[in-house]
């Protein structure tokens, strides 16, 4: 809402500026304008670039959000009005019945519990063996060190499925093939060297004095961890398992390889499952989709704020 | 920075005494924090890569794991030879470089605009960045949806509505269809680099931008001039993370097009996954060995991209000391 107040008041100024003007010299209007009507009178270019700056976002914003917005209008519209009003957002009347059908009715409340038993426990599992590597990374210095890290950082940028194949046969092999804990441990992998070298970063900026007070005053080190460095490393963990966290809820390939037991599944391969790759029903569609998509944008907006301090850190370091 | 020191053990000393003394070093050091994590990269990261090579020289089927001959380079033979595998490849880096292209360009340009000042710019990324945050399987179905060519289709419906008479065949045809999903993952994945771009422009000092324009650089000129080159590094870091996610794409040409029309729009990623998995309906053989050595295709593919970040990040390193 700020934007659009922001926007108007851009545009006041720009539209009425050169008016407001004229009326100072007409009346004599009192010299303490308000600094931005000013402003605007001695800038017009600027102005200009200025709130131009602003429609283009809006529009940009638009294109991005709007899928979304329509999606929700459409799971939401009664069956004919799909194809008679397509452009139509606010729907004349509102049904809820592919929700029910969805949410009661088939698996999908399963599959909601296992999407947020995965990602949850992934997230933490990565969480716990990145901060300890990264731990002992950024606080002992030994040969081999610098080489290691790379390597580290060479493991993320192979993506999981370029190796779903061996994945499937290794889990195969160890009898992880089709279970809970197996896809857990799986997933967990995936995004630790990625947290290692972010939490590394965030490490660094600790200094060491403080750990050494800890441990002067007899606490173990696993101890000055967990009760003086983690709660100052706290914005770091955040963001990390923000992204941790995304990625394993929108996880779809790794899981429709290694669970074929329906009652396994996450949520994007039960979607898939229920969906196909082809035609379906559209209301049926787009609710299923926000089913999916819902929860994540909930995380994802409690936790955004974490994002850009954790990204940057992570992408500028790089 | 081992906080207790180990007295060295004389020779005298009987191992059996030296050995607790060097396992208590070993403990005291940096290995056991670092071990958990190193032992499942290892096991869940590096061996499936490592022996993916050797399953590419197998004839191993999905049905089977355990029965399978050691058939050498038979399937990267096969596929070099498979005219629509390299029609598959071509796709790919056509797909690869377009979308690389438009997420850069669109992504960077998003990223200055943030960067001016906006009222409500907070407003502005996090709705682009919905985009990002949502599955690209969703992705898929939700332009599936607005792609549709019949009557329900948005974007054909907002055509009419501009006076276009035909309803535009966006997935059936194999032209439209290739820059459809291009267009799709251009969609979803811009966000990124947005992000990304944005940080590296707030990190550039406000005082270089501002000398610049009081010596009366333009706009144009203090992109070019300053922004660019300042960002060199982190751009091209950008572009590397963009190429290998974009050539590893898969759900969204899953959702939208299964690679069809024919297969027009069949990236390398979707091929393997059909090849060794498949479905039901495409009477898949279940071939893990080919798809194996589609895999290590695609690997070494990334490895090219990945090593050229190594070493942006090594010359950067090196740049500072």
């Amino acid at each position: 809402m700020t934007a659009m107040t922001s926007l108007l008041r851009g545009l006041f100024y720009f539209f009425f500026g050169p008016l407001l003007r004229l009326a100072e010299q007409i009346i004599n209007l009192p010299r303490n304008l308000p600094r931005g009507i000013r402003w605007v009178r001695n800038h017009p270019g600027r102005t200009l670039w200025y709130v131009a700056n602003h429609f283009i976002a809006l529009g940009v914003t638009v294109i991005f959000v709007y899928p979304l917005v329509w999606l929700l209008s459409a799971s939401l519209k009664p069956p004919f009005e799909i194809y008679r009003e397509p452009l139509r957002l606010i729907p004349s009347a509102v049904q809820t019945d592919v929700y029910d059908e969805i949410l009661r009715a088939g698996d999908f409340p399963t599959y909601l519990n296992n999407s947020v038993l995965y990602s949850t426990g992934a997230s933490l599992l990565t969480l716990l063996l990145a901060v300890l590597a990264a731990y002992g990374l950024s606080r002992y210095r030994f040969s081999g060190k610098r080489t290691l890290m790379i390597l580290i950082l060479a493991m993320q940028m192979i993506p999981g499925l370029v190796t779903v194949i061996p994945m499937y046969i290794l889990m195969n092999q160890l009898g992880l093939y089709n279970t809970q804990h197996g896809i857990i441990l799986l997933y967990s992998t995936l995004q630790i060297p990625w947290t290692i070298w972010v939490m590394k970063g965030y490490f660094d900026t600790i200094p060491v004095e403080l750990d050494e007070a800890a441990l002067i005053d007899g606490a173990s080190r696993l101890r000055a961890l967990r009760q003086i460095i983690l709660p100052l490393v706290a914005p770091g963990i955040a963001a990390s398992f923000l992204i941790i966290f995304m990625a394993r809820w929108n996880e779809f390939a790794l899981a429709n390889a290694l669970l074929s037991n329906p009652q396994l599944h996450p949520l994007p391969v039960g979607t898939f499952r229920l969906l196909g790759p082809d035609e379906a029903d559209f209301r049926l569609t787009a609710a299923a989709s926000l089913v999916n998509i819902v929860p994540i944008l909930a995380v994802f907006a409690v936790l955004q704020r974490f994002l850009v301090s954790g990204l940057a850190s992570g992408a500028v370091k790089g | 920075m081992t906080t207790q020191s180990v007295p060295k053990t004389s020779p005298q000393v009987r191992p059996s005494v030296a050995k607790p003394a060097r396992l208590a070093r070993f403990l005291a050091g940096p290995w056991p924090w670092m071990l958990p994590a190193l032992f499942m990269l290892m096991l869940f990261r590096l061996y499936p890569i490592l022996s993916q090579f050797y399953y590419a020289m197998t004839d191993m089927r999905v049905q089977n794991l355990q029965e399978f001959n050691f058939v050498g380079l038979d399937n990267y033979r096969f596929l070099l030879e498979d005219q629509f595998f390299i029609d598959t490849l071509l796709f790919t880096f056509f797909f690869t470089f377009a979308g690389v292209l438009l997420q850069w360009v669109i992504g960077f340009g998003l990223a200055l605009l943030m960067d001016q000042p906006l009222q409500g710019r907070t407003f502005f990324r996090l709705g682009i960045m919905a985009s990002w945050v949502i599955s690209s399987l969703i992705v898929g179905y939700t332009w599936r949806l607005m792609l549709h060519e019949g009557n329900a289709g948005v974007l054909s419906a907002w055509l009419m509505e501009l006076g276009y008479e035909d309803p535009v065949r966006w997935l059936s045809a194999p032209d439209n269809a290739q820059y459809s999903v291009i267009a799709v993952n251009v969609w979803r994945s811009t966000a990124y680099t947005m992000v990304f771009m944005l940080a590296g422009l707030q990190t550039i000092p406000r005082d270089l931008l501002e000398a610049a324009t009081v010596d009366g650089a333009n706009l144009w000129q203090r992109l070019v001039k300053i922004k660019i080159p300042y960002m060199r590094q982190l751009i091209a870091i950008n572009v590397v993370f963009i190429t290998i996610a974009t050539f590893n794409v898969y759900e969204q040409i899953l959702v939208l097009t299964r690679g069809g029309p024919g297969r027009a729009t069949e990236t390398v990623s979707l091929k393997m996954y059909e090849t060794a998995f498949g479905s039901l309906s495409s009477g898949s053989l279940g071939l893990i060995g080919r798809g194996a050595a589609m895999g290590n295709i695609m690997f070494l593919f990334t490895l090219v991209f990945a090593l050229a970040y190594l070493w942006l990040t090594l010359y950067r390193k090196g740049d500072e000391a």
